[in-house]
Formats: C-alpha cells, sequence, structure tokens
C-alpha cells in the first residue's frame, strides 16, 4: 500500500460525529494489520471500524451478505442473481425486478480484489481508494459544494433500494464519480439499523479527495448569504446583481 | 371528488406534514384558477401551492432564473457565462459556474407561458410533475413503491445553483423521477424555503400510475424493519437458509 500523502487534516475541522473511513481494495494480503476477527454485512464494516479505532481488513470469509460479490471477492450465486432474495424480503414484487436491478448493480471482477481494508481518518496510514463520510446535511452541503466550487461538477447520486453496497463501495471506485445516499432510505442498512435517520453517506473516491481538501481549505464553508435573514438575502441578492450589471455594462 | 383526486388519494395515508403538490407547464392560460398575486420564486411558488388552493403562475409572477428554466425568456449574459454563483461564493470562479449550463433543463422558448400549481388531494388538473416533500422514512416508501415491481436504480441528479431546474423542469422533459434534499441548494437553503433534511421527490406524470399501483400493492412498513438491533442477524440467516433450501429442492 502506498504510504498516505494527501493532506487529509481538513477534513477534522468538521468535526464529524462518524469518523470518516478510508477504504483500500487489495489484490494480496496487507502487511501489519490484523483481520476483523468476526463476520458482518459490508455496510456494517465502515461502522465497525468507526467504534473500534484500529484498522482492519476484511476477505470474503468476514462477509456475510452481498459485499463479497460487489467487491470481487466471489461469483453471485444464482439465488442472489435471479432475484429471490428481494422478493423474499417484501422489497421487490417478483424476481424480474429484483434480477433487473441486479443486472445493473457495478461489480468489480471476481478475484480482482480479495482484501479490503478499513481505517478511520485518524489512523489512516494509506492512500485511500476511496473514503466514506456520515455526514449531517450541513457538512454534507460543504462536502458536495466543494467538489463542485472549482469544477462546476454536477450533483448526480445513483442507488437501489437494496444492495446499496455496490452504489457505495464499488460504484465511485469503478466510475471516478461521487456518490451519496441518505441514511434511511435502503433496505439493509436501514433494517440493520447502522445509523439514524436523517444522515448522507458520502462516498468520494481517490481523484475527488485532494479537490475537494483543496476547496475546502480555500472556500467560505458557511456562505453570508446563509446567515442572512431572508430580508438581508434579498437586499445581498439585489446588491450583487446591480454590481455584476453595473460591471457588465463599463466591460 | 374528482377523479384525479381519487387517482392520489392513496397519498393521504402518508399524513405528510406538508402536503405534496402538482405542477402543470400551460401553452394557455388555465381556466378556473386565480393567477398568483405576488411574484415568487419557482422553489417558493411550490412552497406557497402546499398551503393555499390552486393558482397559476405567468412571467410577471416569477422571480430568480424560473422564467429562464420555463422557456419564458432568454438567459442573460451575465448568468449563462456564471458571474452569479461567483459573486455568491458558492463557485471558487465564472467558468465552475458556467459549466453547469450546459446541463440545467430547460423548456423550449415560449412553449410555457403559465404554471399551475395546487396540493394533490385539491388537484383540478392532472399534474405534469407531482413533488413530494417527506421525511426520510416516508420517502424510502416512495422511492421503493418506485423500484417494487421495475427493479429501478435511483439517480438523482441536482446542482448547488438553480435546483429548481432539476426538481420542476428535469422530471418532465425527461420522464425520469429525481430526489433531492432540503439544505443542500444554495436558493431554497439561503431564502429558508423549507428546513433541513427533507427529502424532495419529483416524479413525472407516467411514472405516477406505476407508483400509486406498487403503493397499493406492497407492504409499506417491511418486516425485517420491525425486527431489532440484535436479531436481525438471525432473520436474514434464516430467510437465507429458507431461499437456499427451495432452491435445492427446486
Amino acid at each position: 500500500m502506498i504510504p498516505l500523502r494527501t493532506d487529509l487534516s481538513i477534513f477534522r475541522k468538521f468535526n464529524f460525529e462518524y469518523a470518516p473511513v478510508g477504504i483500500k481494495y487489495l489484490i494480496s494480503k496487507p502487511e501489519g494489520m490484523e483481520q476483523l476477527d468476526k463476520t458482518m454485512a459490508l455496510c456494517e464494516m465502515v461502522s465497525e471500524v468507526q467504534q473500534r479505532g484500529t484498522p482492519f481488513y476484511i476477505t470474503k470469509e468476514n462477509e456475510n451478505c452481498g459485499g463479497r460479490m460487489t467487491l470481487g471477492m466471489e461469483d453471485p450465486s444464482p439465488i442472489a442473481e435471479s432475484g429471490q432474495v428481494g422478493m423474499k424480503y417484501g422489497i421487490f414484487q417478483e424476481p424480474r425486478a429484483n434480477g433487473k436491478m441486479n443486472k445493473q448493480a457495478p461489480r468489480n471482477s471476481t478475484g480482482t480484489v480479495n482484501y479490503a481494508v478499513f481505517a478511520t481518518l485518524d489512523k489512516l496510514t494509506f492512500e485511500p481508494d476511496l473514503m466514506i463520510f456520515i455526514a449531517t446535511f450541513s457538512q454534507a452541503e460543504i462536502m458536495l459544494r466543494a467538489a463542485s466550487y472549482s469544477t462546476g461538477e454536477i450533483w448526480s447520486s445513483k442507488v437501489s433500494m437494496v444492495g446499496a453496497c455496490a452504489w457505495l463501495f464499488t460504484y465511485p471506485y469503478q466510475s471516478g464519480n461521487i456518490n451519496y445516499i441518505p441514511t434511511g432510505m435502503t433496505f439493509g442498512m436501514k433494517a440493520r439499523k447502522i445509523y439514524p435517520e436523517g444522515l448522507i453517506s458520502l462516498s468520494i473516491p481517490y481523484n475527488w479527495i485532494p479537490i475537494i481538501a483543496e476547496n475546502l481549505n480555500q472556500m467560505e464553508w458557511v456562505l453570508p448569504s446563509y446567515t442572512d435573514t431572508r430580508e438581508e438575502f434579498l437586499a445581498r441578492s439585489e446588491k450583487a446583481m446591480m454590481e455584476l450589471a453595473q460591471e457588465f455594462m463599463n466591460p | 371528488m374528482s377523479s384525479i383526486q381519487e387517482q392520489f388519494s392513496i397519498f393521504k395515508k402518508f399524513n405528510f406534514e406538508r402536503k405534496p403538490v402538482g405542477i402543470k407547464f400551460l401553452l394557455n392560460k388555465p381556466d378556473g384558477i386565480e393567477k398568483l398575486d405576488k411574484s415568487l420564486t419557482f422553489c417558493q411558488m411550490f412552497k406557497e401551492a402546499q398551503d393555499r388552493s390552486p393558482f397559476y403562475a405567468a412571467k410577471d409572477n416569477f422571480a430568480c432564473m424560473g422564467p429562464i428554466l420555463l422557456g419564458m425568456r432568454e438567459p442573460e449574459p451575465i448568468a449563462l457565462s456564471g458571474q452569479i454563483g461567483a459573486s455568491d461564493g458558492i463557485y471558487k470562479e465564472a467558468r465552475a459556474n458556467r459549466r453547469i449550463y450546459q446541463h440545467i433543463p430547460k423548456l423550449e422558448r415560449d412553449t410555457v407561458r403559465y404554471v399551475a400549481f395546487s396540493p394533490v388531494e385539491k388537484s383540478p388538473f392532472d399534474p405534469d410533475v407531482v413533488i413530494f416533500t417527506a421525511n426520510p422514512g416516508q420517502a424510502e416508501i416512495l422511492l421503493r413503491a418506485l423500484c417494487y415491481s421495475t427493479g429501478k436504480i435511483l439517480t438523482t441528479k441536482t446542482t448547488p445553483a438553480v435546483m429548481c431546474a432539476w426538481l420542476f423542469v428535469y422530471p418532465f422533459v425527461s420522464g425520469e423521477s429525481n430526489f433531492s434534499i432540503t439544505g443542500l441548494g444554495f436558493g431554497m437553503k439561503a431564502r429558508k424555503v423549507l428546513p433541513e433534511g427533507l427529502i424532495l421527490i419529483s416524479i413525472p406524470y407516467d411514472l405516477l400510475p406505476m407508483m400509486i399501483e406498487n403503493l397499493k400493492d406492497m407492504d409499506w412498513v417491511l418486516p425485517a424493519y420491525s425486527v431489532g438491533e440484535n436479531e436481525i442477524g438471525e432473520y436474514f440467516k434464516n430467510a437465507a437458509g429458507e431461499i437456499w433450501k427451495e432452491y435445492e429442492n427446486g
């Protein structure tokens, strides 16, 4: 694993209730790190490392839901792929709907990821492939705005009602796109009560981390308009528009 | 109750704190609906419609970017060049802000002269788009209803500025659902239109019948959601065991 080189210290300023988590996908076993000593769903592992505070790695033996399939640790079973599971839980009307969804869910090629390493920000010693943030709406607004601040990036998210892990853990890694999902919206995480409703899970792939960190260092986190009263905001907008119009008329 | 109101009556079961609003984009003035008597932004009109009888808005009622999105007037170079977002501090430079205008959905010039708004429970018209203001629990049910029979992947699109384009116009022109979260978009946040943390779900007319049908058919609260934190592992294990057994005897 390449040692951490990116300056991530700006993320500490948020004082997140749940520590940001860095994740690395590996084909070979990581050195100097312990394997998780129990089994759980992939979506629970972020919460697990937040609670433990010490980094760990997992193999397919540690994962007991669909996570090992989306990561590429194992081939999907015919039962899962055909869509039986979602109907069993009442999420879908018929297996065909669940099966259709499965076909669109991103997954790494089998055998390309045999280990996944999890570490909280304060224990992160490697360059992460992606970082997962559990943020309040205000924190998420700042993080997402930081992505767009210098780039004009459109905010887009993708998710399925079941197998949300594919969209949080694999989609950003494969596509290079940021993804975000409000907590309480997807089956597995809601049923397992991993996080309370009213937060946002933000998954940031490695290519976006330096951009967001740099923009967070430069931009105003709380825009003046957000602390204005409604009347102050309207006056501010009018003044700004008049100034822009004046500049435009006198180029 | 009209057939339209009857069609939407299932939404009453949610007991939404803020009513779902139907919107109709019109070339000609609607009959039997009064004109809005003030000037508001598009997002404020939607909020206004939650608490009053149906109304329509014309070009002179719209403040902010509404008339541009609706094709009622051409955008000014000041907006299109990205000056406003930079001036508001949303974007570092105008060049970042101007990029969003390549993506923002707009209606063709002069094809819409009026927009009608109504709470769906009173709607005198068949809406083009219905917008729900839901808490996360209600949103989970509404979004699941979009996927229940279809397996649809939910995709959302928005921008930090001009979020109204993605909430009101995008579902109409694309036929795709969209959702956003209050507190993320600049204009609505600065204007304090709605409190933070609500999910705004926009559904175009062509997805509504399927969604309503699914709401009638599906469990609103799935059995797994009522299982305790300590028992859920066992619940999933048992369910998986049953599915495997069926498969092996299949």
